[in-house]
């Protein structure tokens, strides 16, 4: 288990910091656990790209704003029925607009924001129940982590897109709604991983050590167990991310999640199918942008594992 | 042996009493009620309503309804849709048949391309042909399905018939006024199994590679190979063998998935299974058949992982049955 002899020195950052002087040699700066995962990320060609692009996209989310008003001059509703179904490349729009004759650049950018947001959301609060449950079945054993895991089982026998779109019927799903809904079925994956890591990060020395000193259950839960899976929860965060944004896609295009006029990359794409034989770039737009985010995140994923978990291997 | 399987099964009963459990729990959470419609009605005199109330059994305490629901369903009793009145177990088995043929044309598609690409993926390490399944692989793993279908639909049949190629139907199971033939069936078939195989070739290419790779190093091939034999052999009837043991788990784990994706490609290409009919009943809000499809697919799926549970132990001598 090398995960977590590396990790030993988390608390530590850069281990030169706690070394005797005696000891440190002098040559090449000894590293800690992150620096030495960035570094093996950064050597990473494929991940660097990915990470490039996927940057590009939060910038295009984050400046949503920006490019309504300076480069299309369009707000994401505005309509104007005498330009529908533009091509892309037409003056006025450059990606083309829509049956409504909106502009179809102007809404993939409104879409990244909301698809991104609902992806963040979703990841963080699938982490917090995930890393919560995770910590507390692994930790307390027993009863406790037999009923945990039981829960777990459920969820997961569950067909995810048949709750969810008996659940998105009870709301109007705006962003905060959707990313509860999605990951109220998405946290399984991680509580799992969590658990595992628990059980074998508590058997250990430093453990004994801080309940001998008198440390409380919380404590050592807080200081000494949790940092050691922090690097299996970015991991998993990293690798699950595509699967959300196809999730809410998925439940955005069957009209069960963003409702319009927001546009999300998904619902842009509801309408499509209607029109498939007037506009081809209206299917094909939106989901080339959620290909390449997915595939983006993914690959950034892939490299983060690498660097971040020494027992993966492909 | 019987004794591992008798507790996998008993294992698998709680299980199925959560999921009812939940599914319950999450539909009576729903705000409104089933009642709204009524209430609202200026026309319609409070004793009424509580005449409608006491007939659907909803006075009654939460318990005694979830027992009654329970208890029919186990009798083939899923109670009637609250939009069509007609009862929902009829609903689903007209259509479980449809999905049925959907997903395990989609299964048989993944298995029958992700094995032989995996293995000789795994055989070829690093190669242009692994190079290539690689950058596929990945590319799958990213694309929307439902954007695949509308694409394959665009392409194969929209343009198709623009070329004058033989083009696919965009959607349906059978051809309109046509008799059934199951020659029109399968060439309806072929799109949206295709598009529903996808996501699990991408994936399970990358997993035949990796446990091929494993399964490569160990010793038993080892002396296989320097005993002679050829290297088909070792291939086939080695590593593979061993190597499509786990896989067997895997399977079991990708049915929710499976029932999931079928959800959507079914309202893609218009096949009329129980995923487009949870599709219209949650477009409804017809509760009571999208409660039996819940409770039905989580079933498949329990009962599917127990067998590959099951057939896991049997295949691998190795596991302990205690």
């Amino acid at each position: 288990m090398a995960i977590t002899d590396n990790t030993g020195d988390f608390t530590g950052t850069t281990a030169t910091s706690v070394t005797p002087q005696a000891f440190a040699v002098p040559a090449r700066k000894s590293q800690g656990f992150w620096a030495r995962g960035m570094r093996r990320f950064r050597r990473n060609k494929i991940a660097m790209v990915s990470a490039a692009i996927f940057i590009l996209l939060v910038l295009m989310a984050l400046g949503a704003d920006v490019i309504s008003a300076n480069v299309t001059h369009k707000k994401y509703s505005d309509q104007s029925l005498i330009n529908a179904f533009k091509p892309p490349l037409s003056p006025g729009y450059i990606l083309g607009s829509d049956d409504l004759g909106r502009d179809v650049l102007t809404r993939i950018v409104y879409g990244a924001r909301v698809s991104l947001s609902v992806a963040a959301l979703t990841v963080l609060i699938a982490l917090t129940i995930g890393t919560l449950i995770g910590l507390l079945a692994g930790y307390y054993g027993g009863l406790t982590d037999n009923i945990l895991m039981r829960f777990v089982d459920i969820i997961i026998a569950l067909p995810g897109l048949f709750i969810l779109i008996l659940i998105a019927t009870f709301f109007s799903p705006n962003v905060v709604v959707l990313s509860i809904v999605i990951a109220s079925l998405s946290w399984t994956g991680i509580s799992r991983l969590v658990r595992g890591e628990v059980m074998s990060v508590k058997a250990r020395d430093y453990v004994d050590a801080a309940r001998a000193v008198g440390a409380s259950n919380t404590r050592i839960l807080w200081r000494h167990v949790l940092p050691n899976v922090i690097n299996v929860m970015i991991v998993w965060a990293s690798l699950t991310v595509g699967g959300i944004i196809l999730t809410e896609a998925a439940l955005s295009y069957l009209s069960f999640g963003i409702q319009p006029p927001v546009p999300s990359w998904g619902n842009m794409l509801s309408n499509s199918q209607q029109y498939i034989y007037r506009s081809v770039s209206l299917v094909i737009i939106p989901g080339f942008f959620i290909f390449i985010t997915v595939l983006a995140v993914n690959l950034m994923g892939n490299g983060l594992r690498d660097a971040l978990d020494p027992r993966s291997k492909d | 042996m019987q004794r591992y399987i008798l507790r996998r099964v008993l294992q698998a009963i709680p299980l199925l009493i959560g999921i009812t459990v939940l599914v319950f729990a999450l539909v009576h959470a729903a705000p409104g009620s089933p009642l709204a419609q009524f209430e609202f009605n200026p026309n319609i005199k409070p004793e009424d309503i509580a005449r409608i109330r006491a007939n659907l059994g909803l006075d009654r305490p939460l318990y005694e309804q979830y027992l009654r629901w329970v208890g029919g369903m186990l009798r083939g009793d899923f109670g009637v849709s609250m939009i069509t009145g007609r009862p929902v177990i009829e609903r689903i088995n007209e259509r479980l048949g449809n999905t049925l043929i959907l997903s395990v044309a989609a299964l048989i598609l993944a298995l029958v391309v992700s094995i032989p690409v995996g293995v000789y993926s795994a055989v070829r390490r690093g190669k242009a042909f692994d190079n290539a399944a690689t950058v596929l692989s990945t590319a799958g793993q990213a694309i929307p399905a439902f954007w695949l279908g509308l694409v394959c639909i665009l392409i194969f049949a929209v343009e198709f018939k623009d070329w004058g190629l033989p083009a696919f139907p965009s959607g349906g199971i059978i051809s309109t006024g046509k008799p059934f033939s199951l020659g029109d069936m399968l060439w309806h078939l072929i799109l949206p199994s295709f598009v529903l195989a996808l996501g699990f070739i991408a994936q399970w290419t990358r997993y035949i590679r990796s446990s091929m790779l494993e399964a490569l190093g160990q010793d038993y091939v080892r002396t296989a190979q320097a005993k002679g034999l050829n290297d088909h052999v070792v291939i086939f009837g080695h590593a593979l063998r061993n190597g499509l043991i786990p896989f067997v788990t895997l399977i079991g784990l990708a049915l929710p998935l499976l029932f999931s994706g079928a959800l959507i490609i079914e309202v893609i290409f218009s096949w009329p299974g129980i995923g487009r009919l949870a599709y219209d009943a949650a477009t409804e809000r017809d509760y009571t058949t999208i409660m039996g499809l819940v409770t039905i697919t989580a079933a498949i799926v329990i009962i599917g992982n127990l067998v590959a549970d099951i057939a896991y132990g049997i295949l691998d001598p190795r596991i302990r049955y205690d």
